[in-house]
């Protein structure tokens, strides 16, 4: 542990030093960072993509008197095109072998046949199989309009007009247009993406541009986005022994802040962006802003005592975000949960229930609801937190 | 009687040429200087055999363009002569323009010449063209001047020596003679055509040592500038509707300021880094310029800033293998020279 906070606060040292142009940051840079990469984690995961230019651009959509689409930033593919797959796999190397300096990894979200270990934000695969599982994002091949749903759920108002649905309402983007995981990932549409550096300071918490996972909170303020701390393999090996390299999520309670959790960079409110009606105590307090809710609140910390003090060891399965991250950067850090109250540090988020992209249950749960049974010896789903339900 | 009249003049205006060429020196630009017969054979025909190539040439010439600008040795500028062809040429042992190959690339596409004396479309060649190339229809196929080719008048002419006519001889000449119709692209050429630059530039050197060319690059579409010229063929690769006009581009951008906070550039002015740009810059990854006479204007991306013109040892007549350049690589030339921020 020790080491490994060195090494970074090292890291973090010369990497800042040299952030000015020079000559010798190049050569120096270079070398010690070099050094330290050697020294370090061997393959440490970070957004900033690394390998062949080849390996995902090309300069003009034309090879060999063949033309091919053209896509933003010379992407040889659009979005889903990269990050899919026509095997089970989840983590993909292009250009090379793992860890070669020329190859690409590639978080995989969409696989052809049902993924052996789907990542943290779930895997398109199972919206195909069922509208209920997933977001339908259109441009996805075989992702089509929902037809239970015509807009986005908890959508409260639509005030903003007709111009705000494509995006708040629906992800009806297709290959290369701004509403289909641009809706989300909406800071890919910006002019610094995948090669900036989305772990600035070097601790790990990403906390400004690009954002969390490219997670833009506001795309009128361009300064506000999602905070959290990325798990080195997007928790992949998530099944694995000993297994604690959780994502970690900012999360703010509503209670002692704004009620209505309004871009506060936290992961809830991202998601409030379509789904504002289920997030915050404003529309689920029923106006006490406390039990009974009316909706199941988001944005709000794990009362402290009661139920809840028995959910004290992290559950992937019901991740909690964290209004301080900065007690997180290590993996072994985020092995503990600690209900302490509503305005606690950790807080019960959307993601708490949910995964992003899509799973194998209704509703993008993270369990099935309808196999989660009171009082009859089950476990998981709901019961994690609700242990006094077991 | 007329034309012993008109040969007589013929002759003298050559002689009168010779004179001048001898007594202006070895003048460093596009204007060649030395013995007429060098270059020229008055009735290709000497000691009962054809002088130079098989043929005839126009402009009483030894040779074709390529054959005079072909050389049997390894030196790419000899006495003055720039050679575009030649033996043991490399990235590192040729002029600006590059070297035609006979295939052979570094990656084994072997589509790393301009090819003379094709007649297909080239790559991004748009379907509706605006401009004169004619190869694809007309059955002249690619050559090195006039309507289906890069130097000298494009409008119509179809024959080399007809297309430059005048560009040798020209002291104030365009820059290698090369035109948009007829408008001159800008641009400066230096002496050496960049031969001691190419040799001796390594992947990173400081501020600039060895002459180099400016190219032009300009936002105006109206400016004749390199990348429009190279435009007239390849159009889908240079139109900002083929290409977009703001980032993210759908295929890389010509002619477009190259943005502040990159590395190669000032970062409040936009002109090329007192320390940044250097050599290895102007030999991998150069800037055009307005204007294309000096280095004191904002660097802009140009087709030439990835590409020889020519020819080069690498996939797609680039100044540097593409396959090569890898993202947190730490390279610092080619894409990376420029897009400091993937090094």
């Amino acid at each position: 542990m020790a080491f490994d906070l060195l090494v970074r606060g090292v890291f973090s040292q010369i990497h800042n030093r040299f952030r000015a142009k020079s000559t010798v940051r190049r050569s120096v840079g270079i070398v010690l960072s070099l050094f330290l990469f050697l020294c370090y984690h061997p393959f440490h995961s970070k957004a900033k993509v690394t390998g062949l230019c080849s390996n995902c651009h090309t300069m003009h959509a034309s090879q060999d008197g063949v033309t091919s689409p053209t896509n933003p930033a010379l992407t040889k593919v659009d979005c889903i095109g990269c990050h899919s797959s026509t095997d089970t796999e989840t983590i993909k190397y292009i250009g090379g072998n793992p860890g070669d300096p020329e190859t690409s990894r590639v978080p995989i979200v969409n696989n052809v046949p049902e993924p052996s270990n789907p990542l943290a934000g779930g895997n398109f695969y199972y919206v195909k199989q069922n509208q209920t599982f997933g977001h339908n994002v259109i441009g996805i091949p075989d992702v089509n309009q929902d037809t239970l749903l015509p807009s986005a759920p908890g959508r409260p108002s639509t005030s903003g007009g007709t111009g705000c649905e494509p995006c708040h309402g629906k992800l009806q983007g297709g290959p290369g247009e701004d509403c289909g995981c641009k809706s989300c990932h909406l800071y890919v549409i910006e002019n610094k993406r995948h090669h900036t550096n989305d772990d600035p300071d070097n601790n790990k918490i990403v906390e400004g541009p690009p954002w969390y996972r490219f997670l833009e909170q506001n795309h009128n303020y361009p300064d506000i986005g999602v905070h959290g701390i990325e798990s080195s393999d997007w928790e992949k090996g998530i099944n694995n022994t000993g297994y604690n390299d959780y994502n970690q999520y900012k999360g703010v309670d509503a209670i002692g802040s704004d009620p209505a959790g309004m871009n506060d960079n936290s992961m809830s409110d991202f998601c409030a962006g379509c789904h504002q009606g289920f997030h915050g105590i404003n529309f689920t307090g029923g106006g006490t802003n406390s039990s009974p809710w009316f909706r199941h609140p988001a944005h709000i910390g794990l009362p402290s005592g009661g139920e809840f003090a028995n959910y004290a060891i992290y559950d992937p399965n019901a991740p909690v975000a964290r209004k301080n991250l900065t007690n997180y950067t290590t993996p072994a850090s985020r092995t503990t949960v600690s209900a302490s109250g509503y305005t606690g540090n950790d807080q019960v988020m959307c993601l708490s229930c949910h995964r992003a992209h899509a799973s194998p249950y209704p509703d993008i749960l993270r369990w099935d609801y309808s196999a989660i049974e009171a009082n009859n010896g089950k476990t998981g789903g709901c019961l994690i937190c609700h242990t006094g339900k077991k | 009687m007329r034309h012993i009249r008109n040969l007589m003049l013929v002759i003298m205006i050559i002689s009168i040429s010779c004179l001048v060429i001898a007594t202006t020196g070895n003048i460093a630009m596009a204007s060649v200087s030395g013995v007429c017969s060098n270059c020229h054979t008055m009735h290709d025909s000497q000691n009962n055999a054809n002088v130079g190539g098989t043929g005839q040439f126009p402009a009483l010439l030894n040779d074709s363009c390529i054959g005079c600008h072909t050389t049997s040795g390894s030196d790419p500028f000899v006495n003055g002569t720039p050679y575009v062809k030649g033996s043991s040429f490399s990235n590192d042992n040729c002029l600006a323009g590059g070297y035609f190959t006979d295939g052979g690339d570094t990656s084994g596409h072997g589509n790393n010449s301009h090819t003379l004396g094709v007649n297909i479309p080239p790559a991004g060649y748009p379907t509706t063209p605006t401009f004169d190339y004619k190869g694809d229809d007309s059955g002249n196929s690619f050559s090195c001047a006039g309507a289906t080719g890069c130097h000298g008048n494009e409008t119509s002419i179809n024959n080399d020596a007809q297309a430059i006519k005048g560009g040798h001889h020209n002291t104030s000449a365009t820059y290698r003679m090369l035109y948009v119709g007829t408008i001159p692209v800008a641009g400066t050429g230096c002496t050496d055509y960049e031969e001691d630059l190419i040799k001796n530039a390594a992947t990173d050197t400081s501020t600039s040592t060895y002459a180099h060319n400016i190219y032009s690059a300009s936002t105006n579409d109206t400016s004749a500038t390199i990348s429009k010229l190279c435009g007239k063929c390849h159009g889908n690769f240079h139109a900002k509707s083929q290409t977009g006009l703001t980032s993210p581009f759908t295929r890389h951008p010509t002619d477009i300021n190259i943005p502040l906070d990159w590395e190669i550039v000032d970062d409040t002015t936009g002109k090329p880094h007192a320390t940044y740009y250097t050599d290895s810059d102007r030999k991998y990854n150069p800037l055009g310029f307005a204007g294309g006479t000096s280095e004191d204007a904002v660097g802009r991306a140009t087709c030439l800033s990835c590409h020889r013109a020519h020819g080069s040892a690498e996939n797609d007549i680039l100044r540097f293998a593409y396959i090569t350049q890898t993202a947190g690589g730490g390279a610092t030339y080619g894409c990376l020279g420029c897009h400091s921020k993937q090094r």
